[in-house]
C-alpha cells in the first residue's frame, strides 16, 4: 500500500483521468446553463486526453502513437467546441436566453 | 270406413291443419269469424271422435288388435327412427277419451271465451294441443312420446299463460314449463339410456328406438343386460319423466298454479289429458317396470305420498279451481298407486272416468266462475242451489262419483280395491282408505260451501245455455260409463271404503252445513295444509335463493375476474405506454443521463458478474 | 523510495488536487466568469500532468489551445450573451440529481474495481515511472518526427478539417433572417 503512495504507476494517472470524466459528466448532465455544459464537456476531452498519454508513457513509449493521436484528439475537441458556440448563438438570436431548460424543441 | 283406421294419421294431422289455418288466418287477418272457426274445429274433433269410435269397437272386438304405420324418419349407422302411428287398444281408449272430452270442451269454451280479444289465438293453440296429445298416444315408438310430450308441455305453456299481460298468469306458466322440462331431462335420460343398451348390447338394433310393438322382448334386454342399480335407475329416471307430467311429488307444484288459465284449459288439459299422459307412458312401459319389485314399489310410494298430499292440501283451499287441481294430483296418485300395484286396466278404467268426471267438474266451476265476473275464491259463493239448481245437481252426481260411492267412479274405485285386495297389500288398501276419505271430505266440503248454505246474493243469474249441453253430455257418459265396465265377482270389498266416505261426507256435513261457524282451526295441520306443506316455499328457496345466489357468484366472477383481466391488461399497457412517455422529456441532458445510467448499469453487473464467477471458480 | 520517487508523487498529487478541486468549483459556481477561471485553470493543470508525463509537445498544445484560445472563443461567448446569476446545479432533489450522482459513483467503483481486476492481467498497471524528466527535449525531437513525418497526412488532414468547419460555422453565424424548415 505505501508502494502506491509515492510509486506513481499507471494506476494514479488512470484514476486521475476518470474522476476528471465524472466531473466534466456531471457538469453536462447537471447544468442549468448552457455555456457551462460546454466547458464541462471540455473537460471530458480532457480526461480522455490524460488517458491516452499515461498509456503511451508507460507501455508504449517508443512508438509514440498515443502521443499523436492526442494532439489530434485536442483539435478535434477545439473544433467541436467551436462548433458548439456557432450553432448556439444563432439559437440565442431566437430565444434570448441560456437557460437549457427553454431549449426543448427536442420533446415529443 | 277402414280406410280411415288406416290413415289415423289424419285424424292426428287435421287439428294441425285447424290450427295452423286459424293461426295464419288470425295474422293475416283473414279469418275473423268466430262461427267459422269453431265450425272448423268442431269439423276436426268430430271426425277424430267418429275415427276413434271406431276404432275402439274395432279393437274391443278384435283379438290382439295391432295396427302399425310408420315411416323412417332418421337413420344413422343401424340406429332408424321411425315416426308414425301405433294403434292398439290401449291407444285407441286413450284416443276415445281425448276427443269426447276435447268436444265436449271446444263447445263449452266458444261460449265462454267468446267476448275474449284473443278468441282466434285460443281455438288454434286447443286445436294444437289435440295434434300433439293425439300424436302422443298414437306413437309407435319412445322416441316419438319424447318428441310429442314436449309439444304436449309447449302447448299447456301456451295456454297457462294465455292471459300474458297478467303476471301471475305468465309465472305460471314458467313454472309449469320448467317442472315439465325437469321431468323431460330426466325422460330423456331414461330413453337415451335404454336405447344405448339395446343398441349396444343386445343383437337386435332395429330394437333401438323402442318400438311399443315389442316392448317385451325390449323389457327382457333391459332386465338382463343391465345390473340390477342401472335398470333401476333407467327405471326411475323414465318414472320422473311421468312424474312431472302427472302433478305427482315432487314436482306437483306447477298444477294449482296452472289454474290461472282459463277453465276450459284446465278442463282439457289438467285434469282430462295432458296430466293423463303420464299414466299413460307408465302403462306403456308397464312390462319393463314389472320385472323389478323396487320399481312397482316406488311407483307405488309416490303415487301416496302425491294422493296424500293433494288430498291434504285441498281440505282447507278456498279456490275452487284450486280444490279441483289438487284433486286431479289425488286422483292421479290413485292412478300410480293401481299401477304400482299391478293393475293396469284398473288404472286405464280409472283414469278414463277421472277424465269425464273431472272435466265435468271444472266446467262446472268455469260455469259458476262467469256468473260471477271470474272471482273463484269460495266466499263469494253460497247458497247457490237456488238460482242453478241443474248445475247443483249435476255436481253433486259429480261429487259422489269422485268420492267413489255411486255411478263410475264407484265402478272404476271397486276395480282397483278388488285388485288390491286380491293382492292381499293391506298397507295401500289403509292408505288408500285414508285418501278416498279425505277426497270425500274436501269434495263435499266444496259442494256445501259452494251450493248450500245461505245465499250472498238475491239475483237470478242467467247462464248460457251452449255452457250447460256439455256440462250435461259428461254428465250422462258418467252415469253410464259404470255400467260399461267389467263387472266384478263380489262385492263385499266394497263395504269398507263405501262406509268410510259415507262417514266423511257426514263429517262434512256435520262442519260446513250445521256448525258452520263453530269449526275449530286445528293449530299445525291446518296451516300445514293451508300453505300447502310449505313445499312451494321451499322449491322458491332453492330456485331463488341458492340458485340466484350461484348465478350471482358467476356473475361477479365474470365481472372481476374475466373482465378484470382484460381491464388488467389495458391498464398494464395504458401504464406503460404512460411511464414511456415520461422518459420523453425534451432536454438532451436527461437522455445523457439515461444512457450513463444503463452504462453504470451494465458495467456494475459485468463487474458483479465477473468477480463472482471469477470467486467460485477459485472456489 | 528514493527523491526522485518523492518529487514525483509529490507534484503529482498537488497536480492532481488542483484538477479535481478547480473542476469541481468550476461545475459548482454560480457566477459563470468564475467558471470560465476554473476552467482554465484545470485545462493548464492538465498541461502540467502532460510535462510529467514526457509529452512535451502535448503539454504546449494542450496550453495553446485549451488554455488560451478557448477561453478566448467561450470569453466572446458570454460577451455576447448576457447571464444572470442562478444556481449551477439542480440543488433541489430532482430525480435526475439523484439518479445521475448514483450512476456517477457507480460508474467510478465499477471503473475503479474493472482496473485492479486487470492489474491481474496485465504487469504494466502498478510499475513505476522510471525518472522524473523536466528537461529533457528528446520526446520533443520524436514527436515532431513522428508527426511530421509517419502521420503527416493525417495531419494535414486534421488541420484542413479544422480550417473548413471553423470557417463554415464562423459564416454561419452571420446567417440573417428565416430559415426554411
Amino acid at each position: 500500500m505505501a508502494n502506491l503512495v509515492f510509486n506513481i504507476t499507471l494506476f494514479h494517472y488512470l484514476i486521475l483521468a476518470l474522476i476528471l470524466f465524472t466531473i466534466g459528466l456531471l457538469g453536462v448532465i447537471l447544468s442549468k446553463n448552457i455555456i457551462k455544459a460546454l466547458i464541462s464537456a471540455e473537460f471530458l476531452i480532457s480526461a480522455v486526453n490524460i488517458n491516452f498519454v499515461a498509456f503511451a508513457f508507460f507501455v508504449d513509449s517508443a512508438k509514440l502513437t498515443g502521443f499523436i493521436f492526442s494532439i489530434f484528439t485536442i483539435a478535434i475537441g477545439a473544433v467541436e467546441l467551436a462548433i458548439a458556440f456557432a450553432i448556439f448563438y444563432l439559437l440565442f438570436k431566437e430565444k434570448k436566453t441560456v437557460n437549457i431548460n427553454d431549449y426543448k424543441e427536442l420533446k415529443g | 270406413m277402414e280406410i280411415f283406421i288406416q290413415n289415423i294419421g289424419l285424424t292426428v294431422l287435421f287439428p294441425l291443419w285447424c290450427s295452423v289455418l286459424i293461426f295464419l288466418g288470425n295474422f293475416l287477418s283473414i279469418l275473423k269469424s268466430k262461427k267459422i272457426i269453431l265450425s272448423l274445429t268442431l269439423l276436426s274433433t268430430t271426425f277424430g271422435l267418429i275415427t276413434s269410435l271406431f276404432t275402439f269397437f274395432n279393437a274391443m272386438v278384435t283379438e290382439n288388435f295391432v295396427l302399425e304405420n310408420t315411416f323412417k324418419f332418421l337413420s344413422v349407422n343401424n340406429f332408424i327412427l321411425e315416426l308414425g302411428t301405433y294403434i292398439d287398444l290401449t291407444s285407441s281408449f286413450m284416443l276415445l277419451i281425448i276427443f269426447t272430452v276435447t268436444l265436449a270442451v271446444q263447445i263449452y269454451s266458444y261460449s265462454y271465451m267468446y267476448n275474449d280479444a284473443s278468441f282466434s289465438r285460443f281455438f288454434a293453440l286447443m286445436n294444437f294441443f289435440t295434434f300433439s296429445m293425439s300424436a302422443l298416444v298414437l306413437s309407435p315408438n319412445l322416441f316419438q312420446i319424447y318428441i310429442c310430450w314436449e309439444l304436449v308441455g309447449v302447448s299447456s305453456y301456451l295456454l297457462i299463460s294465455f292471459w300474458f299481460h297478467k303476471n301471475a298468469a305468465s309465472n305460471a306458466g314458467k313454472k309449469a314449463f320448467v317442472m315439465n322440462r325437469i321431468g323431460d331431462m330426466c325422460l330423456l335420460a331414461g330413453i337415451i339410456l335404454s336405447s344405448i343398451i339395446i343398441y349396444n348390447y343386445s343383437g337386435q338394433t332395429d330394437f333401438a328406438d323402442i318400438p311399443f310393438s315389442s316392448i317385451d322382448k325390449i323389457a327382457a334386454y333391459l332386465f338382463t343386460y343391465t345390473s340390477e342399480p342401472i335398470f333401476i335407475i333407467i327405471c326411475v329416471l323414465l318414472i320422473l319423466g311421468s312424474i312431472a307430467k302427472s302433478a305427482q311429488f315432487p314436482l306437483h307444484t306447477w298444477l294449482p298454479d296452472a289454474m290461472e288459465g282459463p277453465t276450459p284449459v284446465s278442463a282439457l288439459i289438467h285434469s282430462a289429458t295432458m296430466v293423463a299422459a303420464g299414466v299413460f307412458l307408465i302403462a306403456r312401459l308397464f312390462p319393463i317396470y314389472y320385472q323389478s319389485s323396487f320399481v312397482m314399489n316406488f311407483i307405488v310410494i309416490i303415487g301416496i305420498i302425491s294422493a296424500l298430499i293433494g288430498a291434504f292440501c285441498a281440505i282447507t283451499c278456498r279456490d275452487i279451481k284450486r280444490i279441483l287441481a289438487y284433486s286431479t294430483s289425488s286422483q292421479l296418485g290413485i292412478m300410480f298407486i293401481a299401477l304400482g300395484s299391478g293393475a293396469l286396466t284398473a288404472s286405464m278404467l280409472y283414469l278414463a272416468t277421472h277424465a269425464f268426471i273431472k272435466s265435468m267438474l271444472f266446467l262446472c266451476a268455469g260455469l259458476i266462475m262467469s256468473l260471477y265476473l271470474g272471482k273463484t275464491d269460495i266466499d263469494n259463493f253460497g247458497g247457490l242451489k237456488k238460482h242453478m239448481s241443474l248445475i247443483a245437481y249435476i255436481f253433486l252426481i259429480g261429487a259422489f262419483s269422485l268420492s267413489g260411492i255411486l255411478f263410475s267412479g264407484f265402478a272404476s274405485k271397486s276395480l282397483v280395491f278388488h285388485h288390491l285386495f286380491e293382492t292381499h297389500s293391506y298397507y295401500i288398501i289403509l292408505s288408500l282408505l285414508v285418501i278416498s276419505f279425505m277426497t270425500a271430505f274436501y269434495i263435499f266440503r266444496m259442494y256445501f260451501l259452494v251450493f248450500e248454505g245461505n245465499s250472498h246474493t238475491s239475483d237470478n243469474k242467467k247462464y248460457s245455455h251452449v255452457m250447460v249441453v256439455p256440462i250435461l253430455f259428461l254428465c250422462v257418459i258418467t252415469l253410464l260409463l259404470g255400467f260399461f265396465l267389467p263387472k266384478m265377482s263380489t262385492l263385499k270389498y266394497e263395504l269398507i271404503p263405501v262406509t268410510t266416505e259415507l262417514v266423511a261426507i257426514l263429517l262434512a256435513y256435520l262442519f260446513y252445513v250445521k256448525f258452520v261457524n263453530m269449526l275449530p282451526k286445528l293449530p299445525i295441520l291446518y296451516n300445514l295444509s293451508y300453505n300447502k306443506l310449505y313445499i312451494d316455499n321451499f322449491y322458491d328457496f332453492i330456485t331463488q335463493k341458492l340458485y340466484l345466489g350461484i348465478c350471482k357468484t358467476a356473475n361477479f366472477i365474470d365481472d372481476y375476474i374475466f373482465d378484470g383481466t382484460v381491464f388488467v391488461t389495458v391498464f398494464l399497457t395504458k401504464l406503460n405506454a404512460w411511464l414511456n412517455s415520461k422518459f420523453q422529456t425534451g432536454s438532451v441532458q436527461s437522455y445523457i443521463s439515461y444512457s450513463f445510467a444503463i452504462l453504470a448499469l451494465v458495467l456494475t453487473g459485468f463487474c458483479l458478474v465477473y468477480s463472482l464467477v471469477a470467486y467460485f471458480a477459485e472456489v | 523510495m528514493n527523491s526522485a520517487e518523492i518529487l514525483t508523487s509529490v507534484i503529482f498529487y498537488l497536480c492532481s488536487a488542483v484538477i479535481i478541486l478547480s473542476a469541481l468549483l468550476t461545475i459548482l459556481s454560480k457566477r459563470i466568469m468564475y467558471s470560465l477561471i476554473f476552467a482554465i485553470i484545470v485545462f493548464f493543470a492538465v498541461g502540467f500532468i502532460f510535462m510529467l508525463l514526457n509529452a512535451e509537445y502535448n503539454a504546449i498544445i494542450q496550453f495553446a489551445v485549451y488554455g488560451v484560445a478557448i477561453p478566448i472563443l467561450i470569453a466572446f461567448a458570454l460577451m455576447f450573451t448576457s447571464y444572470k446569476t442562478d444556481k449551477s446545479i439542480y440543488l433541489a432533489f430532482s430525480a435526475r440529481l439523484i439518479l445521475t450522482l448514483i450512476s456517477a459513483i457507480l460508474f467510478v467503483l465499477t471503473l475503479f474495481n474493472i482496473l485492479l481486476i486487470s492489474s491481474s492481467v496485465v504487469d504494466w498497471l502498478f510499475t513505476s515511472q522510471s525518472s522524473l524528466i523536466l528537461n529533457k527535449y528528446e520526446m520533443f525531437n520524436s514527436i515532431s518526427n513522428g508527426l511530421y513525418i509517419k502521420s503527416f497526412f493525417a495531419l494535414e488532414l486534421i488541420a484542413f478539417l479544422v480550417f473548413v468547419i471553423i470557417v463554415g460555422f464562423s459564416s454561419l453565424t452571420l446567417f440573417k433572417g428565416k430559415r426554411n424548415g
